[in-house]
């Protein structure tokens, strides 16, 4: 926008994850869904703690979803993806899914990313995305360990950044093996921290035997994919990663505890402990609201690629009109040159 | 009339006796060299504009170099010397929220790894790589840094949509405000190093450094003086001429000192080469000297300035380089992006193996430096500011394991590499610019 | 009605400035009601189908907006205004608004702005610490001193920021840069006293082979002496004409200008023929040259010798066999430095108003005393002088000369920052008129780009610039004096950007006739085009329509006009057909054209952004440029830039640059008249958004008229940016309302608007101490 009266910019979402669990698979789905509507922007998907298969799964999901031209790196970035450890094997989800051909042999899905240099760095990815995103429009989800996220804190002018780019953290109740990270994310993070506990999933819980249907528009989905090979079907998943990126893009279908104060105990689980001076808060659900909203959902998640705004052309009629005229102008030029036999001469 | 039958060396005659930088003989150079055994270590950034025809530029595979892509084949010889690196980004440079004025954003962004302010009233950047590690090396040397800029003319009226032609124009900055405009005239290079004076004799020499000396300092009380009296911006307006007016008084006690004086080997230059080769050739080999002599160990050299419009008419490109750059993917263009950028890598070859010829301590001058080739842009028709085209020459004093091609993640900051090149230079300073860290597996050892 | 008293109110302050802070600051007026009964229903009816948050055409969307946003979007609003006014929106094809009804949106739209802005308080901003860029500097050299350099020899060139190098935020000083000044203050003073002593002469030989033939009889070098003076110099002419050949003359030139013309006798001589020795003869001539680069040409006169150079005989082969009665000029050598015959420098005798050899310290003050004043452009106390005495003085001690010891003092003064900067109070209170030293300064600065001469300093000294009539007799007076060339070569130079034709390449297979001569004179042309408009006060719409020009022989010969001899540039009428104002010269249309060819979009884009001063905005970030270079004819060009207009992203500005660009495509890449490009005849006209046609570029000079009034805020702007040295605020929007308005008043008159500059409020006042905190809070605001 280079100016102009547009309502609030929309929120850009940076989802942090492991990869390991169908739900976040079904999360990605939701990212693009809500990208679709213009509900959202993806800001940037990292992977830790998992397979450059992973890294490469979320590529395939991303590229699903992009009809058309794959947007260079100026607009999106790469997949990131923890490559300072040695990587785990490919999950057989993730195996499934990059395995998969169509009826002419060839896999089925595009794919961007085949080797680590195909990937982002992923701290300086959770970094640079910031510079994508209008002020106060940014949301973290993190469902992965925090390591990552601590270490882009330390780098200077950041927590400048993260104060007047995030709106908030959402941290997802998974483990958290690197205690010193989380501890210094919750005790040093400049904007508001929420928790989504495995509670207010339980109640999205995503009911497997509906994918199916819901899918049925996709003779290959990756993500249902990725659902169907994760474990023996059918089964249900509660939609932890789903309810976060939820939260993030309509925080109003859901409530905030009071403040509390979310910490990490020394096995690295998270716990909230309500009342007291915390500075955090938990995600509520109503009951009652629960049903609607994970239809809505279901719904986002199985939504189909949208194809890109198309940039407004002049109609047929309107090019007609515009040809004839320059036509008519060529025929008069014509005219007028045949009208004068010599050129005329430079005074 | 007197007219002398001995014909006499022109530098005598037209120029005078010596140069007001003494330069200390190259043999005499202990506390110059303290840096390192065999020599000092020297940063050198040459950044070449509007991108690369990246088609004939990557190298699909990280691991040792073989055959070189077409836009390095000038290096070959040198292969053994050179670090290609993939994949590093000048986040920066991207066009985020604000939009259009890549070329206005590469330079700038690139050389600083800052938020480039847009605007054309006044300057925001950050502190260039190469001034950050002066700031910390340079007292050692007469001057802490040389800026050099092969684009000798500057066009009037704005850049680039609204940034300031002083990005795009300046790859050195001391200060987030102020710019280090490089020198273009070979004939300011030549005064730049080794003085402009016409000394008639040693005692002359010494009596007027002293003049010039007692000078700037009347010229430091006056300006604290009148200093007192102004607004903030002001202040920091005469803070900037302070500075510089110290670093000059610096380089004439430092003449004063040590009196040596040594010949530049090379006639002092005027005008400016019709052929880009030969004025890319004269200004290195004043570089080349001035890193000899240990003038300086930090230098830019701009070999255009971003959105350069030089036609290369020697090797049959009469078009203005930018516009061809938005080629389109059309071949024909493409190649003659290619045909600038092979001319560019051959005359950059020119001065690496200058240095790789010229023996220092136990090894040679090229080991003992790095030195960056590079660009803010990798496609200049889309403006990409990631992927970056990046080769470290030398070995940084027997540091890096050169010959290889390395392949980093995307994302990378480049100005990891200059945190890296800092680190090797003995600078303190944990992060340049949005530096994340430093570059891994730049040597084996 | 605000509008009249607050020009009342500025005159006010004008004629007592002393009560200029005193001046009552406006409540805010509300923005008058009739938006939503005036505006809304237009834009939502005409410009919200695609204007809208979903297809935010052109990044931009009216949703939600209402009367407020006219102050926090007001920089959206003039865009949109700007469009409606020139009827590039809605686009062509799109439904249109009722043209009164267009026309009271704009109305009303212009009111609420002027309104809102004059309802804040005046704020004649801030201009900073100013270096002397490096024009200003060796005119105030010149000025002061009675020195000439050539500043581009001497110092390197200054960053340029809103297209001007004399804004004080980007003026920096490198230690590059101070340097510099030390070795040039050293010459400069060296230069205006002259009493370093020279070294001891000697020879310097141009071998035959450093020396270049540029044709059978003449050959050239060039070299770069370091003093200033009397030098011999001697060619060699070698080989002759045969036993009986008549003598030759031989021409010295020295930078171009003859110096000496000598018979060469050129009969066989038998005793180096016999000795197989090439017969050489010399011949010399002694000369004056400043330090500085010079060229040496000697030719043998006559158009024989005007013949290309032979090829270099085979190896082996006999010269005299292949090549007979060849005679030519071989090499050079030179002698020197000598004192000048001349004697003493005029600057010298000048300068030295007391001899220092007797005087000593006293005399060193009465030197110093008069010359810091000028140079430091105000009166100057004892302390400053006695700094500059005091060098003297150590200058003495060391043993040097006394007149060498006055040098050492004018080196001092020449890297003082009184010299070397503008430097201007802040005045206590918010806003205050500047002193009569200041204005003095901005004065000179402005007309001449250099110092206060004697008369205007000493009328400020006196504090009687703002006496009744004395400011206008000065501007008079300063325009008037040759020195106010310096704006058609500083301001016009960059705001028609003419500055960079040097860096201009035409491609030289096309153009061979292209050559560093040409570009002067291109450059003279529209320099001394802007000179006559100003000195003979025309209107300025003759910027867009003068019927007339200025050419020398070399130019019009160029151009293809017939009937102008002499190398002097002369006014001379040109056929309206083909040539008219600024837009027809070869400057501007070369800056404005590829190397091998033109490019509509560069000229369109010239058009709209330095001459009417709209310019396009940049294109979206993910729209790569369209590739011009692909068109191969003229014909397919136009092709490919009707993709421009058929992509409504790119339409929105293209549709008005590229016709615009056609228009001129009459003139080839290099300025001259052409009606065809190759076999394409050529099509110069187009259609603009406002669906006005043309087909010559008449017709567009003509169509260009009617936007009269947005060239003149255009000039007044860059004028006024260029006067002040900043950038300008929203704070001066009223100042330029009020100057253009006088203008439309006064028949355009070019002087008129010099003259409303320096009596408007932002030249005569400063902003004080006080202002800051709300000044800054209004600036952030409007660079958002």
């Amino acid at each position: 926008m280079q100016f102009g009266f547009g309502g609030p910019p929309l929120t850009g979402i940076v989802y942090n994850t492991t990869l390991s669990r169908p739900d976040s698979a079904l999360a990605l789905a939701l990212l693009y869904g809500l990208e679709g509507k213009r509900e959202a922007r993806v800001g940037a998907v990292a992977v830790s703690e998992n397979s450059l298969g992973a890294a490469a799964f979320a590529d395939v999901v991303f590229r699903f979803y992009q009809l058309g031209q794959i947007p260079n790196a100026n607009r999106i970035m790469p997949v990131g993806l923890a490559a300072d450890k040695p990587l785990p094997p490919d999950s057989p989800a993730v195996k499934a899914v990059l395995a998969r051909v169509n009826d002419k042999g060839e896999p089925a899905y595009r794919r961007g990313i085949h080797k680590v240099p195909d990937t982002s760095e992923i701290s300086a990815q959770l970094r640079n995305a910031m510079a994508y995103l209008a002020d106060g429009t940014m949301v973290y989800v993190l469902s992965a360990p925090a390591t990552y996220l601590a270490r882009a804190m330390n780098y200077p002018g950041v927590t400048e950044q993260i104060k007047a780019k995030v709106k908030a953290l959402v941290i997802c109740e998974c483990s958290q093996p690197d205690v010193l990270a989380i501890r210094k994310v919750l005790a040093e993070w400049p904007s508001p921290i929420v928790f989504m506990g495995r509670d207010t999933a339980e109640a999205l819980t995503y009911p497997g035997s509906t994918l199916d249907t819901d899918f049925a528009w996709a003779p290959a989905h990756p993500v249902a994919d990725f659902y169907r090979a994760a474990r023996s079907m059918p089964y249900d998943a509660p939609a932890l990663d789903p309810a976060a990126i939820l939260y993030a893009s309509r925080p109003a279908e859901f409530q905030l505890s009071d403040p509390g104060t979310l910490e990490a105990t020394d096995s690295g689980e998270l716990r909230f402990l309500p009342g007291g001076a915390g500075k955090h808060r938990r995600v509520l659900l109503d009951p009652a609201k629960a049903p609607a909203l994970l239809a809505t959902m279901r719904e986002l998640i199985a939504a189909k690629p949208v194809p890109p705004p198309p940039r407004r052309r002049f109609s047929p009629e309107e090019l007609e009109k515009l040809k004839k005229q320059r036509e008519e102008e060529l025929k008069k030029r014509e005219e007028a040159e045949q009208k004068k036999a010599t050129p005329p001469s430079p005074l | 009339m007197i007219i002398t039958k001995k014909t006499l060396n022109r530098r005598t005659l037209l120029r005078g006796l010596g140069a007001a930088v003494a330069l200390p003989m190259l043999d005499a150079m202990s506390p110059a060299f303290a840096a390192s055994p065999s020599g000092p270590i020297r940063a050198a950034w040459f950044y070449v504009p509007n991108g690369i025809d990246m088609r004939n530029w990557v190298i699909p595979e990280p691991g040792p170099l073989t055959s070189l892509p077409p836009i390095l084949k000038p290096l070959e010889s040198l292969k053994s010397e050179l670090l290609v690196l993939s994949n590093l980004t000048a986040n920066w440079g991207r066009p985020h929220l604000v939009g259009a004025g890549d070329h206005g954003r590469a330079l700038a962004a690139y050389m600083t790894g800052s938020f480039v302010h847009q605007s054309v009233s006044n300057l925001k950047l950050g502190i260039s790589a190469d001034q950050i590690i002066a700031s910390e090396v340079g007292r050692q040397t007469a001057l802490p840094s040389l800026e050099i800029g092969l684009e000798e003319t500057r066009q009037a009226g704005n850049c680039d949509n609204g940034y300031s032609c002083a990005y795009a124009y300046n790859m050195s900055w001391r200060t987030p405000t102020q710019p280090m405009p490089p020198v273009s005239a070979p004939r300011a290079l030549f005064e730049r190093l080794f003085g402009a004076d016409n000394f008639t004799s040693p005692e002359d020499r010494a009596r007027r450094l002293a003049m010039r000396r007692s000078i700037l300092d009347s010229v430091l009380e006056s300006t604290q003086t009148i200093q007192a009296s102004l607004g903030p911006v002001d202040r920091r307006k005469l803070d900037e001429y302070l500075t510089s007016v110290r670093e000059v008084e610096q380089q004439v006690a430092r003449a004063e000192k040590d009196g040596v004086v040594i010949d530049p080997g090379m006639e002092k230059p005027f005008g400016v080469p019709a052929e880009f080769g030969d004025y890319f050739k004269l200004m290195t080999d004043m570089l080349f000297v001035a890193f000899k002599a240990d003038v300086t160990r930090v230098a830019t050299v701009m070999i255009g300035r971003e959105g350069s419009n030089r036609p290369y008419p020697e090797i049959g490109i009469s078009d203005s380089h930018h516009p061809i750059t938005h080629h389109q993917k059309n071949p024909v263009l493409l190649d003659k992006i290619t045909a600038i950028n092979t001319y560019h890598a051959k005359l950059f070859g020119g001065f690496l193996q200058k240095l790789k010829d010229t023996p220092e301590g136990d090894s040679n001058m090229l080991a003992n430096s790095m030195i960056v080739y590079g660009s803010g842009l990798s496609d200049g028709d889309t403006h990409l500011h990631d992927e970056l085209p990046t080769i470290l020459a030398g070995r940084g004093g027997n540091f890096f394991t050169p010959g290889r091609h390395v392949m980093y993640q995307r994302e990378t900051p480049v100005t990891n590499l200059f945190a890296t090149m800092a680190q090797r230079m003995g600078v303190r300073s944990e992060h340049i610019g949005d530096s994340t860290g430093r570059l891994a597996e730049l040597s084996l050892s | 009605m605000r509008f009249l008293c607050s020009l009342v109110l500025l005159s006010f302050l004008l004629l007592l400035p002393a009560r200029g802070q005193l001046a009552p600051a406006k409540k805010a007026t509300p923005v008058p009601s009739p938006f939503t009964a005036t505006v809304k229903p237009v834009l939502q009816t005409n410009c919200s189908m695609c204007h809208n948050a979903k297809l935010a055409s052109g990044g931009l969307s009216l949703d939600n907006l209402d009367a407020t946003t006219l102050e926090t979007q007001r920089i959206a609003w003039e865009r949109i205004v700007a469009k409606l006014k020139s009827g590039e929106m809605p686009p062509k094809g799109a439904p249109q608004p009722v043209p009164d009804k267009r026309t009271s949106v704009v109305e009303f739209l212009e009111k609420s702005f002027d309104a809102a802005d004059r309802s804040r308080p005046p704020d004649a901003g801030r201009v900073l610490a100013r270096r002397l860029n490096r024009a200003e500097y060796a005119n105030t050299i010149r000025d002061v001193l009675g020195v000439r350099i050539k500043a581009e020899e001497e110092l390197p060139a200054d960053d340029s920021i809103l297209g001007f190098d004399n804004i004080g935020e980007v003026l920096t000083v490198s230690p590059l840069l101070m340097q510099k000044y030390v070795y040039t203050a050293e010459k400069v003073a060296s230069l205006a006293i002259g009493a370093d002593p020279l070294p001891k002469p000697a020879v310097v030989e141009y071998k035959a082979e450093k020396v270049r033939r540029l044709d059978l009889g003449a050959t050239e070098h060039t070299d770069h002496l370091d003093y200033s003076a009397d030098y011999l110099v001697r060619v060699w002419v070698r080989g002759h004409l045969g036993p009986n050949g008549a003598p030759v003359s031989l021409r010295l030139l020295v930078d171009g200008q003859p110096v000496r013309t000598m018979d060469v006798p050129t009969k066989e001589n038998e005793t180096a023929t016999v000795a197989r020795d090439a017969q050489r003869s010399h011949h010399e001539a002694r000369v004056y040259l400043e330090a500085g680069p010079h060229s040496f040409r000697a030719e043998l006169v006559g158009d024989e010798f005007r013949k290309p150079v032979p090829p270099p005989p085979a190896p082996g082969g006999n010269q005299s066999a292949q090549q007979p009665l060849l005679i030519y000029p071989e090499k050079f050598d030179m002698q020197g430095p000598f004192p000048p015959a001349g004697g003493a420098r005029a600057s010298r005798s000048r300068i030295l108003t007391c001899d220092p050899a007797t005087g000593g310290p006293a005399c060193v003050r009465q030197i110093m005393t008069p010359l810091a004043r000028r140079a430091y452009r105000r009166p100057v106390t004892s302390a400053e002088v006695d700094k500059l005495v005091a060098i003297a003085g150590k200058a003495t001690a060391a043993g040097f000369k006394p007149d060498q010891a006055v040098q050492f003092a004018i080196q001092a003064m020449l890297v003082q920052p009184a010299f070397l900067f503008r430097i201007e109070r802040d005045p206590k209170g918010r806003m205050a008129p500047i002193s009569d030293i200041e204005l003095a300064s901005r004065l000179s600065y402005f007309l001449w780009s250099s110092a206060p001469d004697e008369e205007l300093l000493s009328l400020a000294e006196g504090n009687k610039l703002r006496k009744p009539g004395v400011l206008e007799g000065q501007v008079t007076r300063m325009l008037a004096d040759p020195k106010s060339i310096a704006l058609a070569e500083n301001f016009a130079g960059q705001w028609l950007e003419t500055r960079s034709l040097a860096a201009v390449k035409p491609d030289p297979v096309r153009f061979p006739m292209w050559n560093a001569a040409l570009a002067d004179d291109l450059q003279a042309e529209t320099k001394l085009f802007f000179d006559s408009l100003l000195r003979e006060n025309k209107p300025v719409s003759e910027f867009l329509t003068a019927d007339y020009t200025f050419l020398n022989a070399r130019l019009a010969r160029h151009y293809g006009i017939k009937g102008v001899t002499g190398p002097d540039f002369q006014r001379i009428p040109v056929d309206p057909a083909q040539r008219g104002g600024i837009l027809s010269h070869g400057s501007i249309l070369t800056l404005t054209s590829y190397p091998a060819r033109t490019s509509p979009v560069l000229r369109g884009k010239y058009i709209m952004d330095v001459i009417l001063g709209s310019p396009p905005p940049p294109p979206p970030a993910d729209v790569p440029a369209l590739d011009e270079s692909k068109a191969t004819s003229p014909a397919s060009l136009r092709e490919a830039l009707s993709l421009h207009r058929s992509d409504a992203v790119c339409a929105s500005c293209h549709s008005k640059m590229d016709p615009l660009g056609f228009g001129l495509e009459n003139y080839d890449p290099i300025g001259r008249w052409r009606i065809a490009d190759g076999k394409t005849p050529i099509e110069a006209g187009g259609t603009l958004p406002n669906g006005v046609t043309f087909t010559t570029p008449a017709e567009l000079r003509a169509l260009l008229l009617k936007d009269l009034p947005e060239f003149t805020r255009n000039l007044t702007e860059k004028m006024l940016t260029y006067a002040l040295g900043r950038g300008l605020e929203r704070f001066d929007r009223p100042a330029i309302r009020d100057i253009t308005s006088k203008m439309e008043k006064s028949e355009y008159r070019f002087q008129v608007l010099v003259r409303e500059i320096v009596t408007s409020l932002p030249f005569q006042n400063r902003r004080g101490q006080l202002a800051d905190t709300q000044a800054t809070a209004a600036i952030t605001r409007d660079t958002k």
